[in-house]
């Protein structure tokens, strides 16, 4: 069982207004961090039992959570993108894989109207983008496309359902894990 | 004598006086003309600043509020120029993400050092006007003080009384409470009030003009 997360705090007068200023970060047994909040006091006493009184928001870092659960499993969040864009068209964009490693993709790779549907732009045509595009890109971004150009070949290749195939391609999950056993299959586990 | 000892006196209180209302300091910034109404931050507002005013915009409008929405900064930009992710306090509807060790390690030591960028002309603005508000370090005589950023001239006067160096952008920032001004001829270059024009190419920061009004 996890142990409760250790709490820091840091208490100091903010050069910019004058105020007493408090932050509180919260660490798991390992030393990750998880999450952290803050803000002012009324003096340095008040601004103290404000970290004090600070309650654990939950996990925010889902690498610090990854590293706490002992079975191999890949959280997907919301990616990171770093775009270039040239004379208005964008050229290659980067993004942290759930591992937080970083991932280059030039628009040749995943094409620019399905970088749109991954940045949620409203530039994103639907009608130029097969959905089995979509769900390859956003498994490629993940870090765990294994191969497959239709839907049939994608959901056998990755042991996705239907069902699943169309969360990933609607977009329309609260929650990912992807678990893998032993001989590196894929267990999916999806809230909507 | 007598007349002459009391006149001393009072002309002695009065320069006392006088000179207190010239040397009144604002923390952390340099006063740049002569009747002491204007001054400028001795840095760049700084990343630890920054997330100082999210954190106050957060409790006080909500993690949902278009306010604290606002205040978020071109993360990207950020990562591109720093090499790490930037920690914000998260908005509620934001979900996990992946920071790494290297990012918490930076938010940890180098926030309060280093200057905030990825910040867009109207953001910067709406800092002054936040920082405006929420200032409350005493100073002896004034009622109010006005930040907002500060103009071309302004920067220029602030040349007479600022450090000449010529250090790479994204140095570490001289903070100190009293002192000369820093970052002016180097560091990042600096929005001006006026100039909303915006660069992916460098890094901007920037720094506010504090105004007495008496």
């Amino acid at each position: 069982m996890a142990k409760e997360p250790r709490k820091e705090i840091k208490i100091y007068k903010s050069g910019s207004t004058g105020f007493w200023s408090w932050q509180a970060d919260w660490y798991d047994e390992e030393g990750n961090w998880l999450n952290g909040t803050g803000g002012y006091g009324s003096s340095k006493s008040d601004a103290k039992r404000r970290a004090k009184e600070a309650e654990y928001p939950g996990p925010r870092n889902s690498k610090a959570t990854i590293k706490m659960d002992p079975v191999k499993k890949v959280s997907i969040e919301p990616p990171y993108v770093d775009a270039e864009v040239v004379n208005g068209y964008l050229c290659n964009f980067s993004m942290y894989n759930p591992e937080g490693k970083k991932i280059k993709f030039s628009t040749s790779e995943i094409s620019d109207n399905t970088a749109y549907w991954v940045f949620g732009l409203d530039c994103f045509d639907p009608k130029l983008t097969e959905r089995s595009e979509l769900v390859i890109a956003m498994l490629k971004i993940w870090g765990v496309y294994r191969g497959g150009k239709d839907k049939k070949a994608i959901m056998e290749i990755h042991n996705l359902t239907e069902e699943y195939f169309d969360i990933i391609a609607d977009k329309s999950w609260s929650n990912i894990n992807i678990k893998f056993d032993e001989e590196d299959n894929m267990y999916w586990d999806i809230t909507i | 004598m007598k007349k002459i000892t009391c006149i001393g006196i009072l002309l002695f209180s009065i320069i006392l006086n006088t000179s207190f209302i010239v040397a009144q300091k604002i923390p952390y910034m340099t006063q740049i003309d002569n009747k002491g109404i204007k001054y400028i931050d001795n840095t760049e507002v700084s990343i630890q600043n920054w997330k100082e005013y999210e954190f106050d915009i957060r409790n006080r409008f909500g993690a949902n509020s278009p306010k604290l929405l606002s205040t978020i900064p071109d993360t990207a930009l950020f990562r591109k120029y720093y090499n790490y992710s930037y920690i914000s306090p998260n908005v509620s509807n934001e979900g996990k993400r992946n920071f790494s060790i290297a990012d918490v390690e930076f938010m940890k030591k180098n926030y309060d050092k280093y200057p905030m960028i990825g910040i867009s002309y109207q953001q910067c603005v709406d800092y002054c006007k936040w920082r405006t508000e929420r200032f409350i370090w005493k100073i002896k005589g004034v009622k109010k003080i006005e930040f907002s950023l500060p103009t071309e001239e302004d920067y220029k006067t602030a040349e007479q009384y600022a450090t000449i160096t010529f250090n790479p952008p994204l140095s570490v920032l001289k903070l100190k409470k009293s002192g000369k001004v820093h970052g002016i001829t180097d560091n990042v270059i600096e929005y001006t009030l006026g100039n909303n024009k915006e660069r992916v190419d460098i890094p901007i920061g920037f720094r506010c003009i504090a105004k007495i009004i008496k």
